[in-house]
C-alpha cells in the first residue's frame, strides 16, 4: 500500500456523518477500482484525503457535505466543522451555517420566578400571576410560529436548554423579524 | 407558617429543550404537533399557577426561595397543605 492512498478517518461510532460519508464513498464506482484505499481509525485534526484520492472523490464529498449542511442540524454541522469538511462548501452555504435559529421560551423556573418577583416588588401572588400570564403569552407565540410554517418544512433539534429550528429559511427569517425566533451567530 | 421539617415545592417545568423533546417523542417527532402540544402544556401551567394563587386568596403566601430550578413556598400552613392535596405543590422533607 502506498502512503498516498491512505484515507485517515475518524471512526467514532457516534459520528453518524462519518459512517454516512464512508458508506457513500464505498458505493462509488470510481473508488471500487482503486485497490489501495484504506480507511484508518485515526487522527486528531480532521478527515484527510490524499490528493490522489481527493481527485476521485471531491465532487462526491462536496455533494454529501452540502446535503448535510442544508439540513442545518447543529450537531451535524459541529461534526463537519470538527472534521474540517466545511471547506467543501460554497461560500454562500458556508455563510448560512454561521447562524442558528433558536427558540427561547423559558429558562430555569426558579430564576424566571425570581425575575417576576423582582418585577412585582416581592409580591408573591402578583409575581406568580404575572408568570402565569407569561406562559399564556409564550404559548400564543408558539402557535403563531407553527401557523407561519403551514405547508413549510420545520424540524426541531432540542436538548437540555437549547432548541434549534431547521427548515424553510424564508419562513425562519420572517419568524426572526416577528421576534418569534432568535437568529444567533454560531461561531 | 410552614412545618420546619418540610419544604413546600412548586415545580412546573424543567429545561425547555428537554421538555420539548418529551413532546417530540409523544408526537412521533412531528415538530409542529410537538410545538402545539408544548404550547398547550404552557396553558396548563398557567392554569396551575392561577389555581394556586386562587386558593391563597386572603391568606399569606410567600416565595421562600426561587433560585435555579428550585422554588419553595411559605405562608399559611393550612392552605399550603391544601395545595399539596390538590397536587399544585409537593411537600419534601428537608
Amino acid at each position: 500500500m502506498k502512503k498516498d492512498d491512505i484515507i485517515q478517518i475518524f471512526s467514532d461510532p457516534e459520528l453518524r456523518i462519518i459512517k454516512y460519508i464512508v458508506k457513500k464513498l464505498a458505493n462509488m464506482s470510481d473508488l471500487q477500482v482503486l485497490p489501495n484505499i484504506y480507511l484508518q481509525d485515526f487522527h486528531e485534526n480532521g478527515l484527510y484525503f490524499s490528493q490522489r484520492i481527493l481527485n476521485y472523490v471531491s465532487n462526491h464529498i462536496k455533494a454529501q457535505v452540502e446535503n448535510i449542511a442544508k439540513r442545518k442540524n447543529p450537531d451535524e454541522i459541529s461534526v463537519l466543522k470538527y472534521l474540517n469538511l466545511l471547506r467543501f462548501l460554497e461560500e454562500d452555504l458556508k455563510d448560512s451555517l454561521k447562524f442558528d435559529y433558536t427558540l427561547r421560551i423559558y429558562m430555569k423556573q426558579g430564576d424566571d420566578l425570581a425575575w417576576f418577583l423582582g418585577k412585582n416588588e416581592g409580591e408573591a401572588k402578583e409575581a406568580i400571576l404575572d408568570w402565569a400570564y407569561n406562559f399564556k403569552w409564550q404559548a400564543s407565540r408558539i402557535r403563531k410560529l407553527v401557523n407561519m410554517f403551514e405547508n413549510k418544512e420545520l424540524e426541531i433539534h432540542a436538548e437540555s436548554q437549547y432548541i434549534f429550528l431547521v427548515g424553510d429559511i424564508e419562513t425562519l427569517e420572517k419568524a426572526v423579524d416577528k421576534n418569534l425566533v432568535q437568529k444567533e451567530e454560531r461561531y | 407558617m410552614k412545618d420546619k421539617n418540610y419544604e413546600y415545592i412548586l415545580s412546573v417545568h424543567w429545561k425547555e429543550g428537554d421538555d420539548l423533546v418529551e413532546h417530540l417523542k409523544a408526537q412521533n417527532n412531528d415538530a409542529k404537533k410537538a410545538l402545539i402540544s408544548w404550547a398547550d402544556s404552557m396553558d396548563q401551567i398557567a392554569l396551575h399557577l392561577e389555581k394556586l394563587v386562587e386558593i391563597f386568596e386572603g391568606k399569606e403566601l410567600k416565595i421562600e426561595d426561587a433560585t435555579d430550578f428550585h422554588i419553595s413556598l411559605n405562608g399559611d400552613i393550612k392552605t399550603l397543605e391544601q395545595a399539596v392535596k390538590l397536587n399544585l405543590i409537593y411537600k419534601q422533607k428537608i
